[in-house]
């Protein structure tokens, strides 16, 4: 399980903190959504659980054992989809060969499959492919390696349609209830059938942290026309057909999460979260 | 699965593999430029042979190679973690190795191994000068004494000439410290604090010279290199493990963003 506890990180002294006392966990099993705005600290936060940066305060740890220590036997269980790669003059089946060593459950077969899906050919040169190809390559061993903690930043960025698809489906059938995946994403709308956790950051703090079970037990997501609807809506836009509206679950049907509009919410309207999800009278995540 | 999180040889064999086999070109256009150096060179001084003493040809060889080696053992090692400082970074530091089987893998290819290189394509080198001289006419060839070279025995009093494997492994250390703590262009800015370091301890001996010795100070060359000749063993074996250790501690605590 991943823990973090009261992390905070500035990138120099005396600078406004980018992460500031940030807590939360993710049990196995589980596909965590981490969205938030430009510039708001995602990159940084998966690089503070990593263990690549040191925080000014707290601590994350997979398994109980503080990442920031980078200890071989933690980091064999935990694998880094950077947003950006810089790859070496090896065909993919050379750099598989020669990194997955390092983690014990490392997977050929996966491997290929993962290849296979994103119709990659391992004999193919890593320097010699585009960015999207090359991200495929990487997000192919990543999967193969099997650890219980993959953190990807922006995962989806360069790829096509197509690749897209198969992303998602290499991610399903890939998700074991040992595994956690940490998904940093802008791009939602890519995502949004493989995420059952949200971290939505804003500011330098979490603003929302549920699973969306949870969320449509809180939340309905309706497009209507009704003015009564509206008049009640914790946030709405207009699109095509009516207008798309977050209203507060009252009659306890749920609706499927649409998560643009749950994180546009969370960013402009962060007590309307506070005040459904973490006032005192109300329970809290279930899951926790 | 390995649980000694400090050190396993099988982790160090697969640390030393992936740096070998990911960076393989940039390691054989090195060897094969240092290879080409050294022949050059032997050519240029075999084709001088008949101009020169012989004794000095020799000498002037012996120190060619020492200079060469001692280059390129700097460069090589102000080019060992590269990828530390780069965008794949996060990968680097992620990889499920102990920073001293990390910095044990660089050390083994940037030292012993760069050190045999450089023997061996001296001794190619010197085999081409002697050959040249000898096309050239010329009767009396000194070979290069190598087995001085590599015992660190030495008559010269020039500073290159004073060069021992083992002063070019403790001025390498400081490039191998360097190449952790300086992202980009660490090889010009570990020249540009050793040249800084060496002016201050020059100004500093040179004022107390001058002040409590009343010795006049001069500011030829060779003043400035000469005591650098006649730095005792310890002092450089102890230099060279301080600079090995800082940049292990380096290595330990590095991150995505440059801190000091």
């Amino acid at each position: 399980m991943l823990s973090v506890n009261n992390l905070t990180f500035s990138y120099s002294r005396g600078a406004v903190p980018v992460i500031n006392d940030v807590s939360f966990s993710i049990e196995p099993g589980r596909v965590c959504g981490l969205l938030g705005r430009n510039g708001v600290g995602k990159t940084t936060l998966l690089q503070l659980i990593a263990g690549a940066l040191t925080p000014a305060a707290g601590w994350a740890a997979l398994s109980g054992v503080d990442t920031r220590r980078r200890l071989p036997s933690v980091m064999s269980e935990l694998f880094v989809v950077p947003d950006r790669l810089e790859l070496p003059a090896l065909s993919i089946s050379r750099f598989a060969a020669v990194n997955g060593g390092f983690y014990p459950r490392f997977s050929e077969e996966a491997m290929a499959r993962c290849l296979d899906m994103f119709k990659l050919d391992a004999s193919l040169r890593l320097d010699r492919l585009s960015l999207g190809q090359q991200k495929k390559a990487f997000i192919s061993f990543a999967v193969a390696c099997n650890t219980s903690l993959l953190l990807m930043d922006e995962p989806t960025d360069g790829l096509d349609i197509p690749s897209k698809e198969a992303f998602r489906r290499i991610i399903a059938e890939n998700m074991t209830d040992e595994r956690s995946i940490v998904i940093s994403t802008h791009q939602v709308r890519d995502l949004g059938q493989l995420l059952d956790h949200v971290l939505i950051l804003e500011g330098n703090g979490i603003v929302l942290d549920a699973s969306l079970s949870h969320v449509a037990e809180r939340l309905k997501f309706i497009v209507s026309d009704s003015r009564e609807l509206l008049g009640r809506a914790l946030y709405a836009r207009p699109s095509f057909g009516g207008v798309e509206m977050v209203l507060p679950n009252t009659d306890g049907s749920e609706t499927e999460v649409e998560l643009e509009m749950l994180f546009s919410l969370a960013v402009e309207r962060p007590d309307v979260i506070r005040t459904q999800f973490y006032t005192p009278n109300m329970q809290n995540d279930g899951e926790k | 699965m390995e649980r000694n999180d400090t050190f396993s040889l099988v982790r160090f064999g697969l640390v030393l593999r992936k740096f070998l086999v990911e960076n393989r070109t940039q390691l054989l256009l090195g060897a094969a430029l240092l290879l080409v150096v050294m022949l050059t060179c032997g050519a240029f001084l075999g084709f001088q042979a008949s101009e020169d003493i012989a004794e000095d040809q020799m000498e002037l060889a012996s120190e060619w190679i020492r200079l060469v080696s001692a280059a390129v053992a700097c460069i090589a090692a102000s080019m060992m973690f590269g990828s530390y400082n780069s965008r794949g970074c996060v990968t680097a530091l992620t990889l499920p190795a102990s920073a001293l089987e990390v910095f044990l893998s660089r050390w083994v290819v940037a030292v012993p191994m760069l050190l045999l290189l450089c023997l061996v394509c001296a001794m190619a080198g010197e085999a081409v000068r002697v050959s040249v001289g000898s096309m050239v006419g010329e009767e009396t060839i000194l070979r290069v004494p190598f087995a001085d070279i590599v015992r660190g025995d030495n008559t010269s009093r020039s500073f290159i000439g004073s060069l021992s494997p083992l002063k070019i492994m403790a001025l390498q250390s400081f490039f191998l410290l360097g190449s952790i703590v300086w992202r980009g262009r660490a090889f010009a800015k570990t020249v540009g604090a050793l040249f800084g370091l060496g002016l201050l301890l020059y100004l500093v001996s040179a004022g107390v010279s001058v002040a409590f010795l009343y010795v006049r100070a001069r500011l030829p060359f060779s003043f400035f290199f000469s005591p650098l000749s006649y730095v005792p063993g310890w002092v450089v074996y102890a230099v060279m493990l301080f600079n090995y250790i800082l940049a292990f501690m380096r290595l330990r605590e590095a991150e995505t963003i440059q801190r000091w």
